[in-house]
């Protein structure tokens, strides 16, 4: 009897370890062809550029919920992330695109999913802190729904974020706060009497 | 001026692979003196080539835009590799031809073969059933439907026929057992 759930046990660690569905996350390929960029808006202290690993803390990653379709769906809704961190490309020519290779979507079982990659500042911690804060940069693709598959079958690109498309990265101004504010009207004021005085 | 003569004792020659739209289990059927991936392919931009990591059991994968790969790596005669194009073309082959007897040593498992001779045939012809055992599966690729048509080679012969295998394309083995698939060609 012993045996018997032994072997029942095993059978199915093979086939949950088996059972990892597998996407290509991949800004580029066929079908796919999405761009990331800044806009050099609001004090973008990068300018107007593309991504590339230079931009070492700008980093890639899906975000998904299970799903068939995009109808309805939000992007609040799509609350697992596959932890992925991808950076951009080391290539001069294909500077704004990222080419991960195949990836295991954790998590996933079968069927479809409803994903989004978001782009994100990486030194300002996860992507929700970062979309808040002043000086990060950030960006979120559409929503599309892809079907993960299992090896050896190929693992499908990321046809749902465009070809070609291109996606602008958010820059969070830098406001200064109101004692940095305070501070610099104390000495123009200073430098006034100063003056008058002289 | 006296000039000698130069001769190869190698044969060299080309072969033209068509590759359609989308999925194609194809090899590079001719050994060069660098096999990476630039120097073998020559696809439109945004093609993927997706070559088997048997430590991993998943593919790696390349992409090919703006005149350059993602990810390098060699392709050398008797592996088969995925390519996924959005755009029909043919990649031109060109190198040396393997000759003498080669043998093509593939795992317990899975794993992305191809014939290491530049010779189009069936699984039959070309040698591969030889070193199959009863059960083992030989999957080529169909374009069309996208996905694997399996052949199951058990007792002796095949449940529907030889696998065909044209020049410069590839099959999937899945073996019970490794074993060496061996060829010879003598010019």
């Amino acid at each position: 009897m012993k045996k018997v759930i032994l072997t029942a046990l095993a059978l199915v660690a093979v086939i949950s370890a088996q059972a990892q569905g597998r996407i290509n996350f991949s800004s580029a390929g066929s079908g796919v062809a999405a761009k990331f960029v800044t806009s050099g808006l609001d004090g973008d202290p990068l300018g107007v550029k593309s991504i590339t690993s230079a931009d070492a803390t700008i980093r890639a990653d899906l975000f998904w919920a299970v799903g068939t379709t995009t109808v309805g769906v939000t992007a609040s809704q799509l609350t697992t992330q596959a932890g992925y961190n991808q950076a951009f490309s080391t290539v001069a020519a294909q500077a704004g695109f990222f080419t991960g290779g195949t990836k295991t979507v954790t998590g996933w079982t079968t069927g479809s999913i409803v994903a989004q990659v978001r782009v994100w500042d990486t030194a300002f911690g996860t992507y929700d802190v970062a979309k808040l804060a002043p000086g990060a940069h950030w960006a979120e693709t559409a929503l599309f729904v892809i079907t993960p598959t299992l090896s050896p079958t190929a693992a499908p690109n990321l046809v749902g974020l465009g070809n070609p498309a291109t996606y602008t990265l958010t820059y969070n101004p830098v406001v200064p706060e109101p004692s940095s504010m305070a501070l610099a009207g104390l000495g123009a004021a200073a430098l006034m009497i100063f003056r008058r005085r002289k | 001026m006296a000039q000698s003569n130069v001769y190869s004792l190698n044969i060299v020659g080309y072969v033209n692979k068509p590759v359609l739209t989308g999925l194609n289990l194809i090899a590079n059927p001719l050994k060069n003196a660098n096999n990476n991936v630039t120097n073998i392919l020559t696809p439109p931009d945004f093609t993927d080539v997706l070559k088997w990591n048997s430590g991993a059991n998943d593919f790696d994968i390349s992409s090919y835009f703006f005149g350059a790969w993602s990810v390098e790596y060699d392709l050398v005669p008797g592996e088969a590799f995925f390519v996924n194009t959005p755009a029909n073309f043919t990649n031109t082959f060109v190198g040396e031809v393997l000759t003498g007897s080669q043998t093509n040593t593939f795992p317990i498992g899975l794993s992305f073969k191809a014939s290491k001779i530049p010779v189009g045939g069936d699984a039959d012809t070309l040698g591969l059933t030889a070193a199959l055992t009863d059960f083992d599966n030989v999957s080529t690729f169909d374009n069309g439907i996208s996905d694997y048509v399996i052949g199951t080679y058990f007792f002796g012969s095949w449940d529907i026929g030889a696998p065909p295998i044209p020049v410069a394309s590839g099959v999937l083995i899945n073996a019970s057992a490794g074993g060496n698939w061996v060829q010879t060609l003598n010019p």
